[in-house]
C-alpha cells in the first residue's frame, strides 16, 4: 500500500502533467519562453494570497490569487509582446520586480507558520500536497485540457497563420488572450506541484523534448503529457530512495529524459 | 447598373500616429487582375486589410462586393480568398497540406467548425486544380517555396471565393515557380475570378495585369499597363528604375526592395 504522501504526490504528478501540453501550443505560437517568466508572477500572486488569507480566511486558498496574478501577467505579456521586443522586456521585469518585492515585503511581516506557505511556492515539496491543494490542481488542470480541446483547431491556426485566421474572421486578439490565459493557468498548477524556481523544467522540457521525437502535433501532445508524467513519477521515486529533494529530483529526471531524446535526435533525426 | 466589385471613395488610414493610406480613391468594376505596386510603406497590405475590412479608415467610404466590410464582415469574409506574405507564415508548425487548405474552409465556419465529407471534397478539389493533389498527406513545411505557396492559393480558393487578395505571392521564388504561378492566374482570370496581387515588381505579372494601382499613401497612377508604365512617370517613385530591352520588349526593374 503506498504511502498517503506518495499517493497524494502521484495525484498531483498527474494533474500537472495533463496541463503540460499547452506549452506544445506555446511552443508553436513562439512564446514557450514566457511561461516561464509567467511563472515569477506565482510568487506574487501567492504572497499577497496568504495575507489577505491571513486576515480574511474565508477569500480562499492562495492558489486562487497565484492563478490571477499568472492570468494578469499572461495577459499583459501578450498585448506587451505585439509592441516588440523593448516593450516585452519591460513588461517582463516589471513583473518580476513586482512579484520579488511582494514577496520579500509581505513575507518579512508574515507569522512564521504562514511564511512556509509562500515559501512553497517558491521551492516546493510534492510529498507535502494536501488534499485541497490536491482539489485546486484537479479543477485547475481539468479547465486547461478542457479548453484546450474545445479551441484547439483555433489555436493552432493562431500558430500557423495568424494574419489569414485574422483575415477570414478569427477574432485572433480573443483567441490569443485565451491561449495566454490557459497557458497562466498551466503555469500556476507547474508552480503549486514544482516551486516557481524548477517549474521551468516542466513547463519547458517537455514541450521542446516532444518535438524531437515527432513532427505530429497530436503526438507531440501526448509526448508532452507522457514524458513530463515519467519526469514526476520517476523523480518521486528517486527521490524516496535518495537525500534529493522531490522537485529536485523530477527536474533531475526531465532533464535525463530530454538529453537521451536529444541525443538519440543527434544520431537519427526526423 | 451593377455595383462595382471593389469601390473606395477618399479613403485615409491611420496607424498609430501615423497616415498609412491619404485620400485614396479607386474603383474596380469587373473582374479582373489588379496588380498594386508602390515603395516600401506605401501601404500596400494597408489597403488588403483595409478592403477585408480587418483595418478601419478614419475617413471615407469602402465597399467589397456590395458590402460594408466594417458592418458586413462575416458575409464579405465568406466571398474572398486571402494569401499572405511568406513571412507571416509559421514554418515551426507542423501542419499536413490538409490540413493547411482545410483551414480555409473551416475558418469560414461557425464555432465549432465541424468538417464534413463535402468539406474534405472541395479541398481535395482545390489542391487538384493546383495540381498539388498528390502532397495531401505532406508536411506544408517540407515543400519547396512554389509548392507552399500553391498550397496557400488552393486554400485561398477552397471556399469558392470572387474576389482573392494575394500578398507578394512571388516573392523570393525561382523562374519555374513563377511560372507555375502564372499558369495558375491565368486559369483564375479565365474563370473570372478578380485578383487584387499586391507585389514589389512588375514582372513576371505585367503580360497578365489588366489594370495596373501605383500606391504611395495614395494612388499615384490607376489604369492600364500601358498607360501606367512610363520611365517618367515611375522614376519619381522609383529611382533606381531601370529598364531592360529584351527580344524586342522593354521590361521595367523597379528596384524596390521587399519589406
Amino acid at each position: 500500500m503506498l504511502d498517503p504522501f506518495v499517493l497524494r504526490a502521484l495525484i498531483g504528478i498527474l494533474f500537472a502533467s495533463l496541463s503540460v501540453p499547452i506549452s506544445v501550443i506555446m511552443l508553436l505560437r513562439g512564446s514557450l519562453y514566457i511561461t516561464s517568466e509567467i511563472s515569477h508572477a506565482a510568487l506574487g500572486g501567492a504572497a499577497l494570497g496568504v495575507l489577505i488569507q491571513t486576515f480574511i480566511p474565508s477569500l480562499g486558498d492562495p492558489f486562487l490569487f497565484v492563478i490571477i496574478f499568472c492570468i494578469a501577467t499572461s495577459i499583459l505579456v501578450s498585448r506587451a509582446s505585439k509592441g516588440g521586443q523593448q516593450s516585452l522586456g519591460m513588461m517582463l521585469s516589471v513583473s518580476l520586480a513586482i512579484s520579488v518585492m511582494l514577496y520579500a515585503v509581505i513575507r518579512s511581516y508574515l507569522p512564521i507558520d504562514r511564511r512556509v506557505i509562500v515559501d512553497s511556492y517558491l521551492v516546493s515539496d510534492l510529498l507535502l500536497l494536501s488534499n485541497t491543494d490536491l482539489l485546486n490542481l484537479a479543477i485547475a488542470s481539468t479547465i486547461t485540457v478542457i479548453a484546450a480541446a474545445i479551441f484547439y483547431r483555433e489555436f493552432i491556426y493562431l500558430c500557423f497563420d495568424m494574419e489569414t485566421a485574422e483575415a477570414l474572421g478569427l477574432r485572433t486578439d480573443l483567441y490569443d488572450s485565451l491561449l495566454f490565459t490557459i497557458s497562466a493557468i498551466t503555469v500556476a498548477v507547474i508552480s503549486r506541484m514544482m516551486g516557481v524556481l524548477l517549474s521551468v523544467t516542466l513547463l519547458i522540457i517537455p514541450a521542446a523534448a516532444s518535438r524531437l521525437i515527432t513532427r505530429q502535433i497530436d503526438r507531440m501532445l501526448v509526448s508532452s503529457f507522457l514524458i513530463a508524467f515519467l519526469s514526476g513519477f520517476g523523480g518521486i521515486f528517486l527521490s524516496l530512495y535518495s537525500h534529493i529533494p522531490t522537485s529536485g529530483a523530477v527536474a533531475l529526471i526531465s532533464i535525463l529524459i530530454f538529453s537521451l531524446i536529444y541525443i538519440i535526435h543527434l544520431r537519427k533525426p526526423l | 447598373m451593377n455595383a462595382p466589385i471593389i469601390s473606395v471613395r477618399d479613403v485615409s488610414v491611420k496607424l498609430g500616429n501615423q497616415i498609412v493610406l491619404d485620400s485614396v480613391s479607386f474603383e474596380v468594376d469587373k473582374p479582373s487582375l489588379i496588380l498594386v505596386l508602390g515603395p516600401n510603406g506605401a501601404g500596400k497590405t494597408t489597403l488588403i486589410k483595409l478592403l477585408l475590412g480587418i483595418i478601419k479608415p478614419f475617413k471615407g467610404s469602402v465597399e467589397v462586393l456590395g458590402l460594408n466590410p466594417f458592418k458586413e464582415s462575416t458575409k464579405l469574409r465568406s466571398l474572398v480568398g486571402y494569401v499572405p506574405q511568406k513571412d507571416k507564415i509559421s514554418y515551426e508548425t507542423p501542419l499536413k497540406v490538409s490540413e493547411v487548405v482545410l483551414m480555409g474552409i473551416l475558418l469560414r465556419k461557425r464555432f465549432p467548425r465541424f468538417l464534413s465529407k463535402r468539406d474534405v471534397e472541395s479541398a481535395k478539389k482545390a489542391l487538384a486544380y493546383l495540381g498539388m493533389e498528390d502532397k495531401w498527406e505532406s508536411f506544408f513545411n517540407e515543400l519547396s517555396g512554389g509548392q507552399q505557396r500553391r498550397v496557400l492559393i488552393a486554400r485561398a480558393l477552397a471556399s469558392d471565393p470572387t474576389l482573392l487578395f494575394l500578398d507578394e505571392i512571388f516573392a523570393g521564388l525561382d523562374f519555374e515557380s513563377q511560372e507555375n504561378l502564372l499558369d495558375v492566374l491565368s486559369m483564375l482570370k479565365e474563370k473570372e475570378r478578380t485578383i487584387i496581387l499586391v507585389e514589389h515588381e512588375l514582372e513576371p505579372i505585367r503580360d497578365l495585369a489588366d489594370k495596373i494601382l501605383v500606391l504611395n499613401r495614395n494612388i499615384c497612377m490607376y489604369g492600364e499597363p500601358d498607360d501606367v508604365l512610363s520611365e517618367e512617370k515611375l522614376k519619381p517613385l522609383y529611382p533606381c528604375l531601370r529598364t531592360v530591352e529584351k527580344d524586342g520588349k522593354r521590361i521595367i526593374f523597379l528596384g524596390d526592395k521587399h519589406a
